[in-house]
């Protein structure tokens, strides 16, 4: 693939994009974490093509915590897929860390939604969460230090031996985060995470991530369907629109540090920004 | 919403207890006492039956004459032979099955081209009983061990290669793509994701194919003539036709059911002793 310059096309000027850059280098705000470029996706062709997404541009810094939300089928997950890799865009371009996405990024970690098919049942939990650095050049010590280290992270020490299928489906999720953390990934992307859980477990993780966050430093990214917890979690807001997704609003969420489940969700600044990204949602995009 | 539950900060999954493990064991000797029951009445009822003189005794002996001959059988070096020559061929067919019906199950299950290119002739060649090969490869090869061999190997190949092809398709493509997106390479996803995913398939076709195998083996040997093995001794034995001949025929039958048995066995104490994680393994066993 050429690392031409994006297709900026003339009469649009991104913002920050300047004309002038040199070939190969990240558009977008120098030293961004991650860029998204004029990025759209079209699923298919002809008149079953569906439209996911429809020029996004944005940008994420360093050890910035970001929610995704929008209406169910507003092509949250394209955008992740597309962020990691996993997806080339139809149009368009990610940057992550400087490069251009032409496959899986260096240091990019995934948390899936359904951890019961993202864990492997034939391996045991430290194995597992030895999965991503089991190939490395590490070495065997320094390998069971960082699967040792990432368990412990995510309150599961005691666990290594388990299988799985063994564990309830909020401790599963947790494997799965500390197999990311394992990773030692500068960037972790994390679709509907907490979405396959029941409520209670689910702010035991979500204090979870508040807790990795400040622990690594890392760039997060998380698609969530849950408005709440969009909030609750993120630095930033990125509302879609319905598909062809744009984006809608671009909300700076700034809550007192630390979050907590009951004094954050009761300020009434969380009470606010919720009130407003749902408004945005079931507007399904259009101006409110 | 604002007024949450509290948040203990710990995990709020507890532990969950080690999974009970004495009920399924006490239901697994259960069922193997209830199947000990059955093969033990019936022996009985064919020792009585045998014995009241109801039937004629050189048609159906009593099983413990029978037992006895297959005990004694065993002093007799030809058919020690005969059971080892039955031994080898399974052993080599499945082997050679496995080196062949594994790479291509894979190749096959992983890119739908070659899946519908290869089609046409496996479907045209599947159908044809092993044992109509006989006359052919005897032509060919004579009747050694060769020819036991590609007449096993044919047989033995489908269960195998199906299996696997279907364990290999039926790999979670989410499982796939988390491997991916950790940059695990495409050969490693394979080596890593698919293979030890689509294990516990290519054990069931293994399975399947071996009780196939061994009837084949013995099959080939009864009818190919000057063949070695359990086959061709019970086909050498039956042609004396009297009452000791008789017993030695059946014995045998008896050595080869049990042979049989104890490969199945073996089989499934691997399946769940290194598929116990495979949901199929571990309801099914």
């Amino acid at each position: 693939m050429t690392d031409s310059l994006p297709t900026t096309s003339a009469g649009a000027p991104t913002q920050g994009a300047a004309p002038t850059r040199p070939a190969g280098t990240a558009p977008g705000t120098p030293g961004a974490a991650v860029v998204v470029d004029h990025v759209s996706h079209t699923y298919g062709r002809g008149d079953t093509a569906h439209h996911a997404i429809h020029d996004l541009n944005f940008e994420v810094m360093p050890k910035e915590c970001v929610s995704i939300v929008g209406p169910s089928g507003a092509g949250k997950t394209t955008l992740l897929r597309t962020l990691a890799g996993l997806l080339q865009p139809s149009e368009g371009a990610v940057w992550v860390n400087g490069k251009k996405n032409t496959g899986v990024p260096d240091g990019m970690a995934m948390v899936f939604q359904d951890y019961s098919r993202s864990l492997l049942p034939w391996l045991s939990v430290e194995r597992n969460v030895a999965f991503p650095i089991a190939g490395s050049s590490l070495s065997k010590p320094e390998r069971k230090a960082l699967v040792d280290e990432s368990l412990e992270a995510v309150g599961l020490k005691g666990f290594e031996k388990r299988y799985p299928w063994q564990l309830s489906g909020g401790m599963q999720q947790r494997v799965a985060i500390a197999r990311a953390l394992a990773y030692r990934p500068k960037l972790m992307l994390m679709d509907e995470p907490f979405a396959s859980v029941d409520a209670q477990t689910r702010e035991g993780l979500e204090d979870l991530v508040l807790s990795i966050r400040d622990r690594y430093d890392m760039t997060i990214l998380f698609v969530t369907h849950d408005i709440d917890e969009s909030v609750y979690l993120a630095n930033r807001v990125l509302v879609l629109s319905r598909p062809p997704a744009t984006l809608v609003e671009d909300i700076r969420v700034e809550l007192a540090e630390p979050r907590d489940q009951i004094t954050t969700r009761e300020d009434p600044a969380f009470i606010h920004l919720r009130g407003h990204v749902a408004r945005l949602i079931h507007s399904g995009g259009e101006p409110v | 919403m604002a007024i949450a539950t509290p948040a203990p900060p710990a995990p709020t999954t507890g532990p969950t207890p080690p999974r009970a493990q004495k009920p399924r064991s006490t239901a697994r000797r259960n069922a193997v006492l209830r199947g000990l029951a059955g093969v033990v009445g019936l022996i009985l009822l064919l020792e009585i039956v045998s014995r009241s003189g109801l039937v004629n005794t050189n048609f159906l002996p009593p099983f413990s004459s029978v037992l006895w001959k297959a005990i004694t059988l065993w002093g007799d070096e030809v058919f020690r032979a005969d059971v080892l020559s039955t031994l080898l061929t399974y052993v080599y067919g499945m082997l050679i099955a496995c080196a062949i019906a594994i790479p291509v199950g894979v190749v096959l299950g992983m890119f739908r081209p070659a899946y519908r290119g290869a089609r046409a002739i496996v479907e045209l060649m599947r159908p044809i009983p092993p044992v109509a090969l006989v006359p052919l490869v005897l032509l060919v090869l004579g009747a050694g061990l060769e020819m036991k061999l590609v007449i096993v190997v044919f047989a033995a190949i489908w269960p195998i290669m199906f299996n696997t092809l279907y364990g290999v398709h039926d790999v979670d493509p989410y499982a796939k793509e988390m491997a991916r997106s950790f940059g695990v390479s495409r050969f490693g996803v394979i080596r890593r994701v698919v293979i030890p995913s689509a294990a516990p398939f290519v054990v069931t076709g293994i399975r399947i194919a071996s009780s196939i195998a061994l009837i084949v083996v013995i099959t080939v040997e009864l009818i190919a003539g000057g063949a070695q093995g359990i086959g061709a001794f019970i086909s050498r034995e039956r042609a004396f036709s009297d009452a000791e001949s008789y017993l030695a025929v059946l014995a045998a039958t008896v050595t080869a059911g049990l042979l049989g048995l104890v490969i199945n066995l073996g089989i499934g104490w691997l399946e769940r002793r290194f598929f116990g994680w495979d949901a199929t393994a571990r309801g099914g066993a």
